[in-house]
């Protein structure tokens, strides 16, 4: 009998992980990976995430007070009635208080901790400050100021425990404290979008619901991602589009899947949970990084374009069991000059060797540099491409510079 | 004069020691150290009289990245714009582009290091190969050979050398 069910259950197996093979998903930036359209949609607006329980939070536009929970698949698990009734335009979930940061979409502009209770289905509003920065800066929508639409969570950035915010249609976002004081000065968000909704990655990056200006009801859209120190440009983006012709709203992350890095949106028009694949473009899933090089020594001076001008330059870079080593002088014509050391030697490639004619280089470094007394920090490549190195070598500091038009770099062979 | 007593000669002989030894490890703290690096990138006064080439010097450009080894040997790179006039009056630059093959870091702080260059005379087409080099650095000036033309020493105008 045993034997006689060997048979069919191998045949089960393999179509069991033919299936599943099928059903893994591609690492595809921007691909759509499950969407629904869960009970008592209407205009949506936020959109939060709970990867202990799985569970999604959402909410529809100001006609609509409740909070509502759902399963990945939108099964209904609860509808929260706000305590006091309160219309929320943006959602954030605090994996450290265990409870929402909610936006108030009222044109009050406040900044809400919200509790859900499933005993009693409510949601109740606990502590508020208000976002006065977000109700003066500049919206795509006119009379929509205090309307909070873009709300995330920040457990690990600097500072920690802080808070991303932004109005309704918004070009600008500002930094809170989770106390409501503002760390910094609003920063724009890339020219020719308005901002709808936030995300608040791992690492450095910062997700954003983007609406054009001058159509922001009619499309096209985007989820654009930016750095938090650089909100205006945008890193990478991908095309939104849902049903109903609705745009993005709310944005939130699930790293709930191993090696899934995702987003949650919903979005205005017809409220729709949507789960879009960041691919590698996750702070989560970049690619890892090689560990720095141990040995490694690269030289140069000589002359290399800076912009409208040119620079001389001169340095000598080491890299011994790890440590670094060594000085870059920097001199751009009508410029600051740069007196710097260097303090971390981050990459390193050689295709040199030594032959009978002695030691043969080529080969790139990265370096990072820190310059007149410790006042500024740089980045800089240098390529060895040729003997001699004008018009071949390449020195950039910051990205500025290219092929060096006299002198040369050399990367010398590792003993 | 009073003698010393056996036991004071003994503590003078013991602190002698103690700084023997002090010196010792400190110059095999320095020569563990090493190497010594060269990064210069910054413009150059001449005095006058300074003349190459049949050109004037007065003012030049330049970069430099050299390691200097504890044993004479050097590797790195040293490149510099010499500008100047002509007997006739016209502004003429000298290009000279090094590769360092020794080197030495000096007691009074400066290094030398040398090597063969290229040397372009005139923009013209005039390329010199094969040229040796010598340049004595501080961190406020240089005194560059080219051939056997020791030009008079440049001061820096701007830019910065650092020798550590």
């Amino acid at each position: 009998m045993r034997r006689a069910l060997v048979g069919p259950l191998v045949a089960v197996f393999v179509m069991a992980m033919s299936v599943g093979a099928f059903a893994m998903p591609l690492a595809s930036f921007g691909s759509l990976i499950t969407r629904c359209t869960p009970t008592f949609a209407a205009n949506g607006r936020a959109v939060a995430f709970d990867p202990a329980t799985g569970d999604l939070f959402w909410t529809n536009d100001n006609s609509d007070t409740n909070i509502y929970v759902v399963d990945k698949n939108c099964t209904q698990i609860d509808v929260l009635a706000t305590t006091p009734p309160t219309a929320v335009g943006a959602l954030s979930w605090d994996k450290n208080r265990g409870l929402l940061w909610g936006g108030a979409y009222d044109g009050t502009g406040r900044i809400m901790q919200i509790s859900p209770d499933f005993v009693t289905h409510t949601a109740v509003i606990g502590p508020t400050f208000i976002a006065a920065a977000t109700l003066a800066a500049p919206l795509c929508f006119s009379g929509a100021a205090g309307f909070i639409d873009g709300l995330g969570y920040d457990a690990t950035g600097f500072p920690a425990d802080s808070l991303w915010v932004s109005g309704d249609g918004a070009q600008t976002i500002e930094h809170y404290s989770t106390s409501g004081a503002l760390l910094g000065p609003s920063t724009p968000v890339p020219a020719g979008v308005c901002n709808t909704g936030i995300a608040v990655d791992t690492g450095t990056s910062l997700w954003l619901g983007a609406l054009p200006v001058g159509n922001p009801n009619g499309g096209p859209f985007s989820i654009v991602k930016v750095s938090k120190t650089a909100t205006a440009t945008a890193i990478t983006q991908f095309t939104y589009t849902g049903p109903a012709n609705g745009g993005p709203e709310g944005l939130a992350l699930d790293l709930s899947s191993p090696g899934q890095c995702a987003l949650w949106t919903n979005q205005f028009n017809l409220a729709t949970l949507t789960l879009w694949d960041l691919g590698t473009q996750s702070d989560s899933c970049a690619p890892t990084q090689p560990p720095p090089p141990q040995n490694g020594k690269a030289t140069g001076g000589g002359v290399v374009p800076a912009g409208a001008t040119t620079a001389n330059f001169g340095f000598n870079a080491r890299v011994v069991s790890g440590v670094a080593s060594g000085n870059l002088e920097y001199n751009p014509k009508g410029g600051t000059a740069l007196h710097c050391n260097v303090t971390a030697v981050t990459a390193f490639t050689t295709t040199g060797s030594t032959s009978s004619t002695g030691p043969q280089g080529g080969g790139s470094m990265d370096f990072t540099v820190s310059c007149n007394k410790n006042t500024s920090t740089h980045q800089v490549h240098v390529e060895d491409n040729a003997e001699p190195g004008a018009g071949a070598d390449k020195f950039t500091i910051d990205g500025v510079g290219g092929k060096i038009t006299k002198g040369n770099i050399q990367i010398h062979p590792t003993q | 004069m009073t003698k010393m007593t056996k036991m004071t000669k003994i503590k003078v002989v013991a602190f002698g020691a103690i700084l023997a030894a002090a010196a010792l490890s400190v110059s095999l703290h320095v020569s563990a150290a090493g190497d010594t690096g060269v990064a210069a990138a910054a413009g150059g006064l001449f005095p006058s009289g300074g003349v190459l080439y049949g050109v004037n010097l007065s003012t030049s450009t330049f970069g430099a990245g050299v390691i200097i080894g504890t044993s004479g040997t050097a590797e790195g790179s040293f490149e510099t714009i010499l500008a100047g006039t002509t007997a006739l009056g016209t502004a003429q630059n000298i290009t000279l582009e090094g590769n360092v093959q020794s080197g030495t870091a000096n007691t009074d702080g400066s290094v030398t290091f040398s090597g063969t260059s290229t040397v372009d005379t005139c923009s013209c087409g005039q390329v010199l190969t094969g040229v040796p080099f010598t340049v004595r650095m501080t961190t406020s000036g240089l005194t560059l050979v080219v051939g056997t033309t020791t030009l008079p020493t440049q001061t820096l105008t701007d830019g910065g050398i650092t020798l550590q």
